[in-house]
């Protein structure tokens, strides 16, 4: 059973189209990276999947709650931290913390104990009882992280975790969405940082123009990638180099005399060992450049359009 | 109960707030000072009723005063214009805030209706209005008592009612300034506009209204005059009056009175000022309180009207908060 299911969403403003026609499932328990560029419709479809954006067209399923039709259900399930956002400046770290877990039905005991574990979490409880208005925005950030966890949630939505924080800061919240996977929980967050999406997810999408270009485990991206945009092979000879010439390959870049750079259709590494052995060529090395996810994210966005 | 816990945070959050805090204490000050000014009439006044004419505001009748029933009025009649600014920036920026400074969409990840919200919000900030009146009420009657006038149950009674009726007052400017927060995006032009409209309601449109009732009512027409004899020292004088009872004036008066009340039933303060005169009504042939069961039908299509006027701008707000998108 998928954790998030979104079907053909559309969201219309004015001309433009946000989001178009998404239809993208979640697995439970893992990490997913949602990335894309500035005004992709990451946050369209985020802010779509709580129910604050009424979309045009589409359905959203959490957890098997239809997003429009079921949405306490789904919120009782489910914890999210915005982008850009702020938590009420005028009320204490606690207070805020305790208002939002006036929302679920726990006991005094367990509010309590919750609010404790979460601000020691984040690394606020020495300033639980000062008002959120003379906070860092680090500090901020950390409580709305905190408030995203206060009903233990089984998905949790980020937009942009680490925006605005400290290289600290990115690294407690990196660690805790880290515990939260072992947990068993679904995390769906989106994120301009690729190393970090490199780092925290088992699957990622790519949005761009409101469409999804990419979509599965970075390994599966990088290969839909490498059939579409070709392999780059490294091959090192002891001998002199042979011409190589394969119907695979688009060109060739010569290094040196024992060293090019193969760009073929497919991977015809075999090819090119057989056919060096059989020539009696030695091979130092015969390996695929993999692209970083940099290269796929920004060839993505800008040549497949 | 979700509508609580919100109305709860808006009213701990509308009372802290440097703008209620600004305005409590100007109300507070305000107060004192009417009530200072007013001690010598209030001391003549203690334990006698005098029954009167009023008339201000769109609103008219007759009133009783007692030492109690006039610092109060006084009161009341000046939340007519300050009760009204604070219940419209009070909801002036209550959702536009929320959606521009992101909050709404951390409030709305968590299981809550979105009516629940706004109607958390109404509660709270009215919660917030009812503190004030509460404070205005008890220092007028602190005010009574050090200045050792004996307060009369029938005049607390009749202040409680006024009270009430303020509240309905207070909460329709509210109603209006959360009407205003969920049409505009920006919560500085809300709260201005929001001003300039209570402003533009309590002081400019009865001045508007009379004018322009004056204008249908057309020019005073000529009346004779009337001669009376009247019986002087050195012998009778003829003196020529103007005769009020003659038929074209009296037309021409009523038909201005008439288009002035149709011009001020868009008004809540009208409706409100003839509220707060039905609450003191007196009886002029008894000289004293019109009994309380005959004093409240009396107003009783301003309430029914003042109802409608806040009703109506929170179903807009509320029709706009449910189906707009939270960004």
């Amino acid at each position: 059973m998928h954790a998030i299911e979104i079907e053909n969403l559309t969201k219309t403003y004015g001309n433009l189209k946000a989001v178009d026609n998404l239809t993208l499932n979640v697995e439970k328990g893992i990490v997913f990276g949602f990335l894309g560029p500035n005004g992709a419709g990451k946050t369209t479809t985020i802010l779509s999947m709580l129910g604050l954006i009424i979309p045009d067209s589409g359905t959203i399923t959490i957890l098997g709650y239809d997003v429009f039709r079921e949405p306490i259900k789904l919120k009782e399930k489910i914890g999210f931290l915005p982008e850009n956002a702020t938590i009420y400046e005028e009320l204490t770290a606690w207070r805020n913390l305790e208002f939002f877990a006036n929302f679920y039905k726990m006991s005094r005991q367990e509010k309590e104990k919750r609010i404790e574990e979460l601000l020691k979490l984040v690394g606020l409880w020495d300033v639980r009882y000062k008002k959120v208005k003379t906070f860092s925005k680090g500090m901020k950030q950390r409580l709305l992280f905190a408030q995203a966890l206060i009903n233990d949630p089984e998905v949790l939505i980020l937009d942009e975790p680490t925006s605005g924080l400290d290289p600290e800061g990115a690294f407690l919240v990196k660690n805790i969405v880290k515990e939260e996977r072992k947990k068993g929980k679904t995390i769906f967050f989106s994120s301009h940082i690729l190393s970090e999406v490199e780092e925290l997810s088992d699957q990622v999408g790519i949005l761009v123009k409101g469409k999804l270009r990419a979509l599965g485990t970075l390994e599966e991206i990088k290969k839909q990638f490498m059939e579409l945009e070709g392999y780059e092979i490294k091959v090192e000879t002891k001998q002199a180099l042979p011409e190589l010439d394969f119907d695979e390959v688009i060109r060739i870049e010569k290094v040196n005399a024992n060293k090019a750079i193969i760009f073929a259709k497919n991977d015809i590494r075999d090819q090119i060992s057989d056919k060096l052995s059989k020539m009696g060529i030695t091979i130092v090395s015969l390996e695929i450049e993999e692209p970083s996810l940099e290269d796929v994210f920004l060839k993505t966005i800008y040549k497949r359009e | 109960m979700k509508e609580l816990n919100i109305a709860m945070k808006e009213f701990y959050i509308a009372v802290r707030s440097k703008r209620f805090i600004g305005l409590l204490l100007f109300y507070i000050i305000l107060l004192v000072l009417m009530n200072y000014a007013q001690k010598d009439e209030i001391i003549n006044l203690a334990g006698q009723i005098r029954v009167t004419r009023f008339g201000a505001l769109g609103g008219e009748g007759t009133v009783v005063f007692t030492a109690v029933s006039l610092s109060i009025f006084s009161n009341l009649m000046s939340l007519s214009v300050f009760g009204a600014l604070i219940g419209i920036t009070l909801g002036a920026d209550a959702i536009n805030r929320e959606i521009e400074e992101g909050t709404v969409k951390v409030l709305m990840s968590h299981p809550i209706y979105r009516d629940q919200v706004i109607n958390g919000k109404f509660l709270g900030n009215g919660l917030a209005l009812l503190l004030m009146i509460i404070i205005g009420y008890t220092i007028t009657m602190s005010f009574l008592l050090l200045i050792g006038v004996p307060l009369d149950q029938e005049s607390v009674i009749r202040a409680f009612l006024a009270s009430f009726y303020t509240l309905i007052y207070m909460l329709t400017f509210l109603s209006l300034g959360i009407m205003i927060s969920s049409i505009i995006k920006k919560p500085e032009t809300s709260m201005l506009l929001a001003i300039i409209l209570a402003i533009m309601l309590t002081i400019v449109y009865p001045v508007i209204s009379t004018v322009i009732s004056n204008k249908i009512a057309g020019d005073e027409p000529y009346c004779p005059p009337k001669i009376e004899r009247i019986e002087t020292p050195t012998g009778i004088q003829e003196v020529r009056m103007m005769d009020y009872e003659c038929p074209a004036y009296v037309e021409w008066k009523n038909k201005r009175e008439i288009w002035q009340k149709r011009l001020n039933l868009l008004t809540p303060t009208s409706h409100y000022s003839q509220l707060i005169a039905s609450a003191f009504a007196g009886d002029e042939l008894a000289q004293d309180y019109l009994p309380i069961s005959e004093a409240i039908p009396l107003a009783f299509n301003n309430l029914a009207i003042l109802l409608v006027q806040l009703l109506l701008p929170f179903s807009i707000a509320y029709m706009r908060f449910m189906t707009s998108d939270l960004t």
